[in-house]
């Protein structure tokens, strides 16, 4: 082979690789083959009064035992018999079937249920696995939370510690898709059948009416 | 008779008249009594909009909606997912509106539980309601919620539940009542929801159902 010919193939090699890498068709390669959710909701009780520096409104909530009648003497107060309600049923249904794939990305926690006071952090050792079930070499994980909980309560308020084998020091907190410019974050890269544990831990801001909030932790399994 | 009541009022009236001035008025606290008849009206419309039923939870565009032989139309039938793939998560859409009406002046609590677990009728199993079956806010109209929206899960109720079977509507009878779904001080209000459905990976195939049941309390 003469130089000129050798010249020319190292020519033609450089330009399919640039075409490799910055064409979209031949970069799609890597597609998306899974995405799953687990909704993370939290339970949160309001701070005490104590604790409120700045003057959050909390909303009490008033009980109020049953009364058929009411005294009238000095302020005029009506209470509606409390026994009397309404009822009505609706059917949900749904034709199942199974699938193949099902297991390709999977937890074994559809939902996380975390209960915390206002102005506190909760952390969750191990809230649920992440389970990648494929015989694929390099394929790609990634997460993030979907939506934050609330305006004055954000998905970054959500950190994780994801690890196969030994938690990492510290936990991160969950990029938020729908503020993330619509990218998740990349997990990892690995082959084969792999388990995560998912630490989780939930700072509530002071001003955090009571309520139940909800998010979900997001899944894409990638190769 | 209303003429002899009548009569014997004023006789009454004429006698007091004639009776010599007390010297002192004596005053004393008058207790008042009375029943308060409760109004408390529940309407429960399935399926309440155009464009209701079942899309698979993607991000970006959205399928068309579409939903089970139990869901023929507006107003009309089940919240039927129609087929679905276990594994899969799915919204759908437009799923209920419950339109309150009471005459509480400090308002109401609705609550909103499963009367059982999600029933496989084909071979009797069991995923947990609790998480299978979820609720969403959502609009009388222009619904955008997807798959992926933040929802809260319905859980099995505690109290004793009467039918229940897939065609006989169920009643739960409360001793204590749960968390309520929602809670207003108006009288009267109006809540529109989207449900979502979290098929277990492992979920045999068939048909599953889960009654719903709402309920009004006044405050």
């Amino acid at each position: 082979m003469n130089a000129r010919l050798r010249v020319a193939l190292w020519i033609f090699f450089a330009v399919c690789v640039t075409a490799v890498a910055s064409d979209p068709v031949l970069a799609s390669l890597v597609q998306q083959r899974d995405q799953i959710a687990i909704t993370v909701v939290v339970n949160v009780t309001p701070a005490p009064v104590s604790l409120q520096r700045f003057g959050s409104s909390v909303v009490g909530h008033e009980e109020r035992g049953s009364a058929d009648e009411v005294s009238v003497s000095g302020r005029i107060r009506q209470t509606i018999v409390a026994q009397a309600s309404a009822q009505q049923p609706v059917r949900v249904e749904a034709n199942v079937s199974p699938n193949p794939n099902a297991t390709l990305l999977y937890s074994d926690q559809p939902i996380v249920t975390i209960n915390a006071t206002a102005g506190t952090t909760v952390a969750v050792p191990c809230a649920y696995h992440v389970n990648v079930h494929t015989t694929a070499n390099n394929w790609q994980i990634k997460h993030g939370v979907s939506n934050d909980f609330a305006s004055d309560f954000v998905g970054g308020n959500l950190a994780n510690d994801t690890y196969l084998l030994t938690p990492a020091p510290t936990s991160t907190p969950f990029i938020v898709y729908a503020r993330n410019g619509g990218v998740w974050a990349p997990l990892g890269t690995n082959s084969g059948i792999k388990t995560y544990c998912v630490d989780l831990t939930v700072k509530v801001p002071i001003a955090v009416a009571g309520g139940a909030y909800s998010t979900n932790a997001v899944y894409t399994l990638y190769w | 008779m209303h003429r002899l009541i009548g009569g014997f009022t004023a006789i009454a009236m004429v006698i007091a008249s004639l009776a010599p001035a007390s010297a002192t008025v004596a005053s004393d606290t008058n207790t008042v009594k009375w029943m308060a008849t409760s109004i408390v009206r529940l309407t429960l419309t399935p399926n309440y909009s155009a464009g209701y039923g079942s899309i698979r939870a993607v991000f970006g565009t959205q399928p068309a909606p579409t939903h089970g032989v139990d869901a023929p139309s507006v107003g009309n039938g089940a919240v039927d997912f129609g087929s679905v793939l276990a594994g899969n998560s799915y919204i759908y859409r437009y799923a209920v509106h419950l339109n309150v009406f009471t005459n509480s002046a400090t308002g109401f609590n609705l609550y909103g539980e499963g009367a059982a677990d999600f029933f496989n009728q084909s071979d009797s199993s069991t995923t947990p309601v609790s998480q299978t079956v979820f609720y969403v806010h959502s609009t009388a109209t222009g619904d955008a919620n997807t798959g992926f929206t933040p929802g809260l899960p319905f859980q099995n109720t505690t109290a004793p539940v009467t039918g229940g079977g897939f065609a006989t509507p169920p009643t739960i009878t409360y001793g204590g009542y749960p968390a309520p779904v929602a809670s207003t001080a108006s009288p009267a209000a109006d809540f529109y929801y989207d449900y979502e459905l979290k098929v277990p990976p492992t979920a045999t195939g068939g048909s599953y159902f889960v009654w719903i049941v709402y309920t009004v309390v006044p405050q």
